[in-house]
């Protein structure tokens, strides 16, 4: 009988084999292996008539490409940027898509996720929060911090992994939630603090969540799926969404000039459907679904659908100063980072175990630190856009460069000053 | 007698512990077990350098021209866009179940027949791999479907094991018929101990093999010895389901080459035959595309993936699995311990008994399991003796995985009953033993 069944099987696939000639529907994406693997192959089981041809590109390479007038032959960009969609709807590279959008929020909280004219629809959304091992964080006498500014107490000074925007893709979001929701100078001052009690992480290194599991640092600046694969992977952590944070979509268009639009809907379809969405909580992973109805399979996944956490974030404004604010980051920041550190940590020293006289004077050195040279720059400021184009335009970036020179000597010379202070103060006492 | 003493000498190794310490391994037993670095990892400047590594490695390569000149290159003809792919988790690959579907982690070898039982040449026109994709402009070179014809085994107490063959029809040819060809399907095998493989010593693995039998107990094994054009002297291969690769830079480099169509300095030239000439004209992601510096990053996470700890060394059943194991024969040449060479960089590699289950020779395994194909010293029946080291942790770090050379064995156990040649006293054995017997030789398999 067994015999008998697959000689049935093996002559039904021989017949299948070469029946059909599949249609190759050319996707362009920037996620990783995983990420393709785990949709290309049951998207291809579903639909054996389709054969996904994945095109890798990062999001400012594709940009790039697909805005060409003679851009290469592709259906389908599937990515997690915003800024990409954005820019491709703008310039009508995207056709309109025809989807039954039952069940897929086009809101989270207030902000739009999907493209309300339906040009390009959300596919799973990430949100931004921190990583840590609940007994190590216990150990060393911390509480689980539940908002970003308790980050900025001494208590946390080495214990933070902190990614570096200009080097780090997913940092801009990261930082610039916190500017848009406690203010410009608000927002870089408590940033500065962090940093002073960060190891800053850049390209190509460990994961933040790794530093972490490495005994680096004992909190994580992270996205909720960095945390949730290397938990669902065994990682003994936990992560937590502070109260204010920002969630970034991902999202699928079709290009207005495909050549397979009844293909490519097959594929978004597939993406934003209960199977397709499902697939986003397989261990290697764990994107958050924008379907709500799939969270009941994801009893440990919180579900931001649900209203409890609070996600206020203009992506326009995050998007148009991005490369600024990671221009500004470097100079406040990375560059002189071990003053910085310097200055705070002697600050907080200092004001342990301060006197009121003493404390009035470390106030003044606290403003000194503080100082914040910018204001808040309007979207339409030259060095706001020059730094947005410095990697296409040699000009431009000269400007973003000389830019970010002298305010990186000014940062130096406020941070010196700080430090000379702090010398005298402890010579006085 | 020398039987005897082989098997006492292995039963003493195997009653120890193998490494000094754990500098190089690791207990992890989640998704990433084989994916940690080594604890001789210790500091954050060494960390971030495997890391590093492990990021080109799972890198997914673009098609030049690019904005991002650190990271195309692929193709013009390509097998897969990353290493990742065909190595999901650092474990095996793993063959479609059948014609309709694609190979994702597995791909084949391809030779024109000749009279040389121990080489044959690359093909003519597709060279001596099949690539499946291509960048655009440049027609692919086809597809290879998996055919399988099923057999069933029945065993000791009434079991049975189905068994699957598969057989390889090449389709939809991009530069003409294919003719007559030889081929052979390769699934990513599980990346485990590359860099303590590299530092074994060469009297080690030369004095275990036994061309002619000389013992007479019907396993041979001999030295694949590989010209190195580079240092101008004769190597062993270590890596390679033919052994037919003399070091992991070899490997690494031929596998960026050949996989994923990245040029380095070991590969300069673009993977198109004489013929393949829109092949020929398509735009290059430098020269070389892959830079000693990230050839150097991805050979670094390589040696220093830490080696899965052995499960449960001490429970019954895995200690009698390993006699059984030893009882056998399986240990003749899935030899648990070998040394490495005195001199290694770096020093902690050195002078260390390791234990991969391997002799890192070659065997006749027997017609059912060849794949007629000479390749670069090894006949179309040869096989290296595969490293056994993680194979427990297999089905941990995969969803679906396969085992030996093409995958057509879906368990450890069909992995055995395909063992014919010199293996096939040990494949008998194991059909003709108590089910108990057997169900342990599988617990210690799983334990390694």
């Amino acid at each position: 009988m067994i015999k008998n069944l697959l000689t049935c099987t093996l002559a039904c696939l021989l017949l299948l084999s070469g029946v059909a000639k599949a249609v190759t529907l050319n996707v362009m994406t920037s996620y990783p292996q995983p990420v393709v693997m785990v949709m290309q192959q049951a998207f291809e089981e579903a639909h054996p008539d389709i054969e996904l041809n994945i095109l890798w590109r990062r999001p400012h390479d594709a940009l790039s490409l697909l805005l060409q007038e003679e851009s290469a032959d592709v259906d389908v960009i599937w990515m997690p940027s915003v800024r990409t969609f954005l820019s491709l709807k703008a310039h009508e590279k995207l056709a309109q898509l025809k989807l039954n959008r039952e069940g897929l929020p086009i809101l989270l909280g207030e902000t739009a996720i999907s493209d309300p004219q339906g040009y390009f629809i959300a596919t799973e959304i990430a949100g931004y929060g921190l990583f840590f091992e609940p007994e190590k964080l216990k150990q060393a006498g911390l509480v689980v911090p539940n908002q970003w500014q308790d980050l900025l107490a001494a208590e946390w000074q080495d214990n933070i992994a902190l990614p570096i925007p200009s080097e780090v893709s997913f940092a801009h979001m990261l930082i610039d939630q916190l500017l848009q929701a406690e203010g410009w100078q608000t927002g870089w001052n408590q940033w500065q603090q962090i940093a002073a009690n960060s190891h800053l992480m850049g390209r190509g290194g460990m994961f933040t969540t790794e530093a972490v599991l490495a005994g680096q640092a004992k909190v994580a600046f992270t996205m909720d799926f960095f945390a949730a694969t290397s938990i669902a992977n065994g990682a003994n952590g936990k992560f937590i969404y502070p109260k204010q944070t920002a969630f970034n979509p991902a999202h699928v268009g079709i290009l207005a000039k495909s050549t397979q639009p009844e293909a490519a809907h097959t594929f978004v379809d597939f993406l934003v459907s209960e199977q397709g969405q499902s697939l986003l909580l397989h261990p290697d992973l764990r994107k958050l679904p924008v379907r709500p109805s799939v969270y009941s399979e994801a009893p440990n996944m919180q579900n931001p659908f649900a209203g409890n956490i609070l996600h206020q974030y203009d992506y326009q404004t995050g998007l148009q100063r991005r490369e600024y604010n990671a221009v500004v980051f470097d100079a406040a920041i990375t560059m002189h980072h071990d003053k910085l550190k310097q200055a705070w940590q002697q600050w907080h020293q200092l004001q342990q175990n301060a006197n009121a006289d003493q404390r009035a004077a470390l106030a003044e050195i606290k403003t000194v630190l503080q100082q914040w040279p910018l204001k808040e720059p309007a979207m339409d400021e030259a060095i706001v856009q020059d730094c947005a184009q410095r990697h296409d335009d040699d000009e431009k970036q000269q400007n973003c460069e000389e830019f970010k020179s002298e305010l990186a000597q000014s940062f130096e010379r406020q941070y010196d000053k700080a430090l000379n202070m702090l010398a005298q103060f402890n010579a006085k006492t | 007698m020398i039987r005897l003493i082989a098997l006492i000498s292995i039963g003493i190794v195997l009653s120890a512990k193998v490494y000094a310490d754990d500098l190089l391994e690791t207990t992890e037993l989640s998704r990433r077990a084989l994916s940690m670095p080594m604890a001789l990892l210790d500091s954050e400047q060494k960390l971030g350098q495997f890391a590093a590594g492990r990021s080109l490695f799972n890198q997914m390569w673009v098609i030049a021209p690019s904005n991002d000149a650190d990271i195309d290159g692929l193709g013009p003809l390509y097998n897969s866009i990353s290493c990742l792919a065909c190595h999901p988790g650092n474990g095996r690959g793993r063959s479609p179940d059948g014609p309709t579907e694609k190979m994702r982690s597995m791909l084949v070898r391809l030779s024109v027949p000749g009279e040389n039982p121990f080489h044959s040449k690359p093909h003519p026109v597709y060279g001596g791999q099949l690539q499946e994709f291509a960048v655009p402009g440049v027609p692919s070179e086809g597809r290879a479907e998996l055919h399988y014809e099923y057999s069933t085994i029945t065993l000791s107490e009434g079991e049975t094991a189905i068994l699957r063959k598969p057989s390889i029809q090449l389709v939809n040819p991009g530069y003409g018929d294919f003719g007559e060809v030889l081929t052979s399907a390769r699934i990513g095998p599980a990346l485990v101990g590359m860099g303590l493989i590299d530092m074994i010593d060469k009297q080690e693995i030369v004095s275990w093999q036994d061309p002619n039998d000389a013992n007479a107990d019907g396993i041979s094994g001999r030295v694949n010895w590989i010209w190195d054009d580079i240092m101008q002297t004769r190597k062993i291969g270590r890596f390679g389901y033919k052994a037919n690769i003399v070091s992991l830079d070899r490997q690494t480099a031929n596998a960026f080459h050949e996989d994923l169509g990245l040029t380095s300095a070991l590969f300069p030239d673009e993977n198109c035959s004489a013929i393949q000439h829109d092949c020929q004209k398509a735009v290059s992601g430098g020269e070389p595309e892959l830079t000693s510096e990230q050839l150097h990053a991805v050979n670094f996470y390589l040696k220093f993936l830490a080696v899965p700890a052995p499960r449960n060394p001490d429970n019954p059943e895995v200690t009698r699995g390993r006699a059984v194991f030893d009882e056998a024969a399986c240990a003749a040449c899935h030899r648990p311990q070998i040394r490495t060479q005195e001199n290694t960089n770096p020093k902690a590699f050195a002078d260390r008994l390791i234990a991969p289950y391997s002799d890192f020779l070659l065997h006749d395994m027997g017609e059912d399991l060849a794949d007629n194909r000479p390749d670069n010293g090894a006949t179309g029946t040869e096989w290296r003796t595969a490293p056994l080291w993680g194979i427990g942790l297999a089905e941990q770090v995969g969803d679906k995985v396969g085992y030996l050379h093409d995958g057509r064995a879906t368990t450890l156990l069909e992995a055995i009953l395909w063992h014919g040649g010199e293996g096939q006293k040990s494949r008998d054995a194991v059909i003709n033993m108590p089910k108990s017997d057997r169900d342990a030789l599988l617990e210690f398999l799983n334990s390694l």
